[in-house]
């Protein structure tokens, strides 16, 4: 499990090449891509589409994709782990979609199904008893020296920014959850991304104080 | 939608990141990204901002099941590559072999059919420079070139004094690997492309001749009166074309 952010762009570097390699027609080297990112890829997509026949589905097509446009990856401009967990993502928000537009079968514990009953646990298809959205913000911010930003937003704004990020919920489907206005949703989901924006430009100014400031201590 | 405004830009590459976009706006974004880079800029910072929170998250095992399908697919891919590539040049091949059968087809039937092709005649009016609009003037010849395209006749348009009097220089241009045989009945030197041709001449006209019914020559002939300048090109095919000047000398 990846712990901080220097962890992120360690592993970065490493698969930047296996990457590279990819493009070239690599086998070997995908297959080291995969081994080394998929349970990642896998859990992010399973966070935010909870079907797990599903989530293969997508795992898969990612890969496919990966294998396919690795060639156009561009490693000056975005670190791979964040390029694989961004198309990731994407396809994992865009099958909410067209589950949402398939007629649904309202069987129990299914995606479809626990999209209209919002009392439902919707971990229910998760094996393990994983930490929850607003918990995952929490170890994010600290991994990420965010926990100071973190307390200038109220608990459910950091909650609704939280669903919304790492369970794909929509700005209504947030709303629905936390029994609020869509408005009030819509600004509370603004305001925190804008307060991580801020949160973390300042953190990396003061990144470059520090690291300036080492520099002058030693010399 | 204006998304050249920076604000609105990031606002909208923050909401795609983080999953908020949704739908309609969600595609409309998406298809706007190759084109916009600044919407790129955005999208890319937002994303290096907020992906690496998803470091958190445990990560799960994939059942083996998903490497397999993977793997299948895309040594499917490579191999329906590779098929396309053979089926290509199989039909590169017979693509070739069907474009070389075509010209053959067609020389032969040109060979069977008309060793005496009947080009339509052409005849152009070559007016002399300088004349009065309208009016045609003094030295004006016609040109035509015979129904077999071998042979390129000019005569004066009008019986004239001047045309008595005057000394006419035809440039002959002949397509290469064509060559006259001759003019008004005398042999046309080879490689020579001009020949004084007299007024006196019995016939008035001038007639040259090419060796070969394949080669059309073509002389375009201005009077005396002054150079040629934008004379009209005879409309002949175009393996017969070819671009010929007369001038005064």
């Amino acid at each position: 499990m990846v712990k901080s952010a220097a962890d992120w762009t360690e592993r970065s570097l490493d698969l930047s090449r296996l990457l590279a390699r990819s493009g070239l027609g690599d086998r070997a080297a995908f297959a080291t891509l995969y081994e080394r990112t998929s349970s990642h890829l896998y859990a992010v997509v399973l966070r935010i589409n909870r079907d797990r026949a599903q989530a293969e589905d997508i795992l898969q097509e990612v890969y496919v994709n990966v294998w396919r446009a690795a060639r156009s990856f561009d490693a000056a401009q975005s670190q791979p782990l964040t390029w694989l967990t961004s198309i990731a993502r994407n396809r994992a928000i865009d099958s909410l979609r067209r589950v949402q537009t398939q007629p649904q079968l309202q069987t129990p514990g299914s995606t479809a199904g626990a999209a209209d009953s919002e009392d439902e646990d919707v971990y229910d298809t998760v094996a393990d008893a994983s930490p929850g959205p607003l918990d995952l913000l929490s170890r994010a911010s600290d991994a990420r020296a965010l926990d100071e930003c973190m307390t200038r937003l109220s608990a459910l704004q950091r909650q609704s920014v939280a669903l919304a990020f790492f369970r794909g919920l929509s700005h209504a489907e947030v709303a629905a959850q936390l029994r609020q206005p869509l408005g009030t949703v819509k600004s509370w989901v603004r305001r925190a991304l804008m307060t991580l924006k801020s949160c973390l430009q300042g953190a990396s100014e003061r990144e470059q104080v520090r690291d300036a400031d080492a520099r002058d201590v030693r010399s | 939608m204006d998304y050249g405004r920076t604000e609105l830009t990031d606002r909208l590459a923050a909401e795609y990141v983080a999953g908020t976009l949704r739908g309609a706006a969600r595609r409309r974004f998406e298809s706007l990204l190759p084109a916009h880079p600044l919407l790129r800029e955005a999208t890319r910072a937002w994303q290096d901002r907020l992906i690496p929170l998803t470091m958190v998250i445990a990560p799960v095992q994939p059942s083996g099941e998903v490497w397999r399908r993977i793997s299948d697919r895309i040594e499917g891919e490579r191999n329906e590559a590779k098929a396309a590539r053979s089926a290509w040049q199989r039909l590169a091949f017979w693509r070739a072999l069907t474009a070389f059968a075509s010209v053959a087809a067609i020389g032969l039937a040109v060979l069977l059919a008309n060793p005496r092709a009947v080009p339509p005649p052409v005849v152009v009016v070559l007016a002399a420079t300088g004349a009065a609009p309208g009016a045609l003037p003094a030295g004006s010849i016609v040109a035509s070139i015979s129904g077999d395209g071998a042979t390129l006749v000019t005569r004066p348009l009008r019986e004239t004094k001047t045309i008595s009097s005057g000394i006419y220089v035809f440039f002959i241009h002949m397509l290469t690997g064509c060559s006259l045989g001759n003019v008004n009945s005398m042999p046309w030197f080879r490689g020579i492309e001009r020949r004084y041709i007299s007024p006196t001449s019995r016939s008035r006209s001038v007639r040259a001749t090419s060796i070969s019914t394949r080669c059309a020559p073509v002389a375009v002939m201005n009077s005396r009166n002054s150079a040629a300048t934008a004379a009209p090109r005879p409309i002949v095919r175009a393996t017969r074309r070819m671009t010929s000047r007369a001038a005064h000398e």
